[in-house]
């Protein structure tokens, strides 16, 4: 056998990403499942460069490692409560048994099929270039790059109101009432920000007084 | 409660009624092609009256100007007479016009195809819809418009001003207007399927007449049993047209009555069976003996209830059934020979009910329940009548047949009127006296309940209160006795002679009819002389007498009309020789002149049928009607005076002397025929070791074992439900595992097709 | 190149992994990561067929993916920061409010 450094490599790269795979999902703690997550997410990076997709090993890079696996990472780390065990499923035993051995037998049947499709028959041409990439995504998918960039925008939009603070203390304080204390609602701990019956008093009787004065 | 002025504005809607036939017959249709129209009026008006008279419930123009639906069935009615009318003159103009009898058919209604024993299907065959107009069908439509429309009109004035009655006329008048429909149908019918739907339906209205007052427990018995032995008859009907159907393949009378022996070949036995279980269902129907039981009971519905179905038009269905049979059995036409017995079986069923009935009334102190017994008499007078008529055309003597056959159907024109005049006539005392009673107890309600205004021995010395009334009810009486020249007097004669002749010339058998019905005429005369002597003559009973007045216009009216009628009105029809016009072609209906009645019934050249004729007339005039003027005759109080002849009836009945009958009254004969002869008891006995269980077992099977299986399937489906239930844990994983469970298996099924 | 069947295979395996973690896990953010690892293996199958074929259309619906697969983790977590708010728990047991 011929030694081929090619093959070496994606032996290696694609255990990496199984190990990050499965550690990801038996990790212990979530942060450690983060940077599992991580591990197979440059392993999949480095898959698109052998197979020739630079720029997309490169999107995979910025985007899901830059952007994604931050995100997460705030969330984890906004969502501090300790969730350590990683129990089996306490309901549906029976039902978890089988999806479990359905999966295996899915991956099994899957791979089997996907591994003997003809369609690795034919002969390979050579992968396209980034440049040929570039001009099909702006040329020919251009709808899809304008919805696209809507989507993001909508999604920005929608994620941040969802996270909005709605206590009224700060409808108050938009107001320009500079009595009250201003509660920005980052760095102090997350309480309920649904108002409380005393804010609620509170602040509508302040409410009341600037429309007296107004 | 007299009518002012403003009332008689109330008949406005009746003159597009009336415009109908002139429109009609200027558009150039045939009167029969309009009969559809008799029958369709009152379909149409049913549901009319239903539902604006619960729409409308309680409203003032509806009460006053549409007397709660009462001015619609009128106007109803008076269309379907109308046509009626102008059939009959239609046909009696020109009897050759209607020689195909099955004047029209207008559709199939059903068709289907007979699976046979060798498996090969029949030809279609098909059940129609269409009109059969002969000279039996008219006399009967005649007398079912007219007297639907007359008491329809007498209703307006009976129901409409009895407080009772407030808001639920409209149900009356519904259930009157589809009854007339049932009747009208199964007299128009060319089927005999469609016979008996109709049939059904005049039954089922009965049972919503006579329990109008279904608060009343005795109401609700009584509707109940009168549908229960109506039903009996009408299972041994069903039983008869399935075998007439399976001899002769088809229900239709165009088909039927072409060649009822289809050359010879059918069975006589069987024919006589079929016929027998025809007749049993009018017996159930028509109320005789075994199935009368419910008559008298019927007697509970409203008064024009008990006027119309129970005296001139339901119990008559009956006799029309046994009509009909009569071109099985005419031998000179195609009939099959060797039925004589049915004939038989109906004369004694006929006489034997007669007598019966007789004997039952001389103790009914309700004068409606006179009434009731009277039908059944008469009922059974003309039951005679055709299975005399029956036994001749099957013995194959035409003449006497047709003769007789012609009586009975006359009879039953005189006692329709007759008798449907009597029961409004006693309608109208019951209402009067009820009101004065009403009046007289206005303040306190102490025995309100205990005064029973049917009794007659409330009654009394009404003669000079109620002028109009008492002397309908005097003609009314003296047709159904046969006193000569008044109207039954026509055809009653005819009836018990021709038993007669048979009895002694031909059939010995046929004497106990015979003498039953010659006796039952002497007794018809004594118990309608003494409910009218009872009621009107002598010294009042009860102080309620004093206060009573005459009713209303809306009840005097029909009463004058069908008095006239009564009187005159067989006389004209056999002066003018009209019934001769019905005989053209067909002898189904011959009848003779006056003269040749007048002399039939006083001169007959038989010897032997001369001493019977007069022993009728002796006893039905002389003997009855003296006893009864013994008993309960006399002279009015002092001061008051009446009609004319009514005054010197009483006067006449108060020159006999007295008698008193208290012993005889309280003998056990007395007692057990106030018991109906215990033939209620008896089959309430036999119910209840037999029926009653049965039922309850029924009941149980349905309640447990039929609503049981129901309850479990409910039972079995919220189990069902509440173990899917258990799926929706709410939680969050349990969704995404059944989502992605789900997903796979479609995916897995999707792969598994298409590789 | 390499036989780009053997990466199908990859990402079929890495798909098999990503739904067990999905149905494993309670908290609620290592579902969404596993979800995530879920997307990844269908962008492996594209890139792999694509540079076979040589139609760069595979490449457009992997960049697509990538792209919708940023948004939706953008919205996942803020939907998980409210109820994080709300309940004081990202446990997935605890979203049961549709319980029967």
């Amino acid at each position: 056998m011929t030694f081929d450094f090619e093959t070496l490599i994606f032996v290696i790269v694609s255990g990496a990403a199984l190990v990050g795979a499965i550690g990801c999902v038996f990790a212990g703690r979530v942060a450690h499942s983060l940077l599992w997550l991580m591990l197979t997410f440059f392993a999949v990076a480095a898959l698109f460069l052998m197979a020739s997709a630079e720029m997309l090993g490169a999107i995979q890079i910025l985007v899901y490692l830059g952007s994604v696996m931050l995100v997460v990472q705030f969330g984890v780390m906004l969502t501090r409560r300790r969730i350590q065990d990683v129990e089996s499923l306490p309901t549906l035993n029976f039902i978890s048994a089988a999806a479990g051995v359905g999966l295996f037998a899915l991956v099994l049947a899957l791979l089997r099929e996907i591994m003997g499709h003809s369609m690795w028959d034919s002969d390979a041409v050579g992968a396209p270039t980034t440049v040929e990439f570039a001009n099909s995504l702006f040329n020919e998918w251009t709808i899809a790059t304008i919805v696209l960039g809507t989507l993001l925008a909508m999604a920005m939009v929608g994620a941040s109101y969802l996270v909005r603070d709605e206590r009224l203390i700060n409808l108050v304080w938009d107001l320009g009432d500079d009595t009250v204390a201003a509660s920005p609602s980052v760095g102090m701990p997350i309480r309920r920000t649904r108002p409380t019956p005393s804010e609620t008093v509170e602040v509508s009787s302040k409410l009341g007084k600037e429309e007296e004065e107004e | 409660m007299s009518k002012s002025g403003n009332e008689y504005s109330l008949l406005l809607p009746l003159i597009p009624a009336l415009l109908v036939v002139p429109i009609l017959w200027m558009m150039g249709m045939e009167s029969y092609e309009a009969a559809f129209l008799i029958v369709l009026a009152p379909f149409i008006a049913f549901p009319t009256i239903l539902v604006t008279g619960q729409l409308f419930n309680g409203n003032d123009t509806w009460k006053k100007t549409l007397k709660e639906g009462g001015v619609i069935a009128l106007a109803a009615l008076l269309v379907s007479l109308s046509i009626s009318l102008w059939i009959a003159i239609d046909y009696l103009s020109q009897a050759h016009h209607f020689q195909s009898n099955s004047v029209h058919n207008w559709l199939e209604w059903i068709s289907f195809q007979v699976l046979q024993a060798d498996y090969t299907m029949t030809s279609e065959r098909t059940i129609g819809v269409g009109v059969w107009i002969d000279s039996v069908t008219l006399m009967l439509l005649f007398v079912a418009t007219f007297l639907c429309f007359l008491i329809c009109w007498f209703s307006l004035g009976y129901m409409n001003t009895d407080p009772i009655n407030e808001d639920r006329n409209h149900r009356f008048y519904a259930e009157f207007v589809l009854f007339a429909m049932g009747m009208f149908g199964m007299v128009l019918a060319d089927n005999f399927l469609w016979l008996f739907i109709f049939w059904e339906i005049m039954g089922l209205c009965s049972y919503l007449l006579i329990g109008f007052y279904f608060w009343k427990e005795s109401a609700a018995y009584a509707a109940k049993k009168a549908f229960l032995t109506t039903r009996v008859g009408d299972v041994f009907l069903m039983v008869g047209l399935l075998m007439l159907y399976g001899i002769y393949g088809s229900l239709e009378f165009s088909v039927i009555f072409e060649d009822p022996s289809l050359h010879g070949s059918v069975d006589s036995n069987e024919l006589f069976w079929a016929l027998l279980m025809l007749f049993i269902g009018a017996v159930g129907k028509s109320a005789q003996f075994p199935l009368h039981v419910w008559l008298p009971d019927a007697m509970e519905g409203p008064t024009p209830v008990s006027a119309l179905i129970h005296a001139a038009t339901m119990v008559n269905a009956g006799l029309y059934l046994v009509a009909r049979m009569i071109p099985f059995v005419d031998v000179g036409h195609h009939g099959v020979a060797g039925l004589e017995d049915l004939g038989l079986i109906v004369a004694y069923v006929g006489g034997i009910t007669a007598f019966m009935a007789a004997s039952i009334a001389f103790v009914q102190n309700d004068i409606k329940k006179v009434l009731a017994y009277s039908t059944m008499s008469q009922l059974a007078y003309i039951f005679t009548g055709l299975g005399a008529a029956l036994w001749f055309y099957n013995h194959g003597d035409h003449h006497a047949a047709a003769f007789v056959f012609g009586a009975s159907m006359f009879h039953l024109f005189n006692h329709a009127m007759a008798k449907g005049m009597l029961f409004m006539a006693s309608g109208s005392v019951i209402h009067e006296v009820h009101h004065a009673h009403d009046h007289l107890h206005q303040g306190g309600n102490h025995d309100h309940h205990d005064f029973d205004p049917q009794d007659m021995r409330n009654m009394g010395g009404l003669a000079s209160k109620m002028p109009v009334t008492s002397t309908a009810m005097m003609v009314g009486s003296m047709s159904i006795i046969g006193i000569p020249l008044i109207g039954g007097f026509w055809s009653k004669e005819g009836i018990i002679a021709e038993t007669w002749l048979a009895a002694l010339e031909h059939e010995p058998l046929m004497m106990g009819p015979a003498v039953l019905v010659l006796l039952t005429a002497g007794m018809t005369g004594f118990y309608m002389s003494r409910m009218w002597f009872m009621t009107f003559a002598g010294k009042p009973k009860h102080e309620v007498v004093n206060h009573v007045h005459e009713s209303t216009p809306w009840i005097k009216e029909p009463l004058v009309i069908l008095t006239l009628i009564s009187a005159f009105g067989g006389f004209l029809l056999s002066a003018f020789g009209m019934v001769d016009y019905l005989s053209a072609e067909q002898d189904h209906l011959a009848m003779h002149g006056v003269l040749d009645t007048l002399k039939h019934a006083f001169i007959p050249d038989d010897s032997s049928l001369r001493i019977v004729g007069w022993t009728t007339i002796f006893l039905s005039l002389v003997i009855g009607p003296v006893i009864a003027a013994r008993v309960h005759g006399g002279q009015l109080s002092d001061g008051e005076g009446a009609n004319p002849l009514v005054s010197w009836l009483v006067w006449l009945s108060g020159r006999f002397g007295s008698q008193d009958v208290t012993e005889i009254s309280e003998s056990s004969l007395a007692e057990s025929l106030q018991n109906r002869l215990y033939i209620d008891y008896y089959y309430e006995l036999v119910l209840a070791k037999t029926a009653i269980p049965l039922s309850a077992l029924a009941a149980w099977f349905d309640k447990n074992v039929i609503d049981g299986m129901v309850k479990q399937v409910e039972a079995n489906s919220v189990f069902g439900s509440l173990q899917i239930r258990r799926a929706t844990t709410g939680r969050a994983r349990d969704y995404i595992m059944m989502t992605a469970v789900g997903m796979l298996s479609i995916f897995a099924l999707a792969w598994g097709v298409s590789g | 190149m390499i036989d780009p069947s053997w990466i199908a295979a990859l990402g079929v395996i890495l798909f098999g992994i990503g739904l067990l973690g999905t149905f494993y896990h309670k908290n609620a953010i290592v579902v969404l990561m596993c979800i995530e690892l879920m997307l990844n293996a269908a962008n492996l199958n594209f890139v792999a067929a694509a540079s076979h074929y040589g139609d760069v259309n595979g490449w457009v619906f992997t960049a697509i993916a990538i792209a919708i697969a940023a948004a939706e983790v953008a919205i996942g977590l803020a939907i998980l920061l409210s109820m994080y708010s709300t309940q004081q728990t990202i446990s997935l047991d605890a979203a049961s409010k549709l319980r029967n």
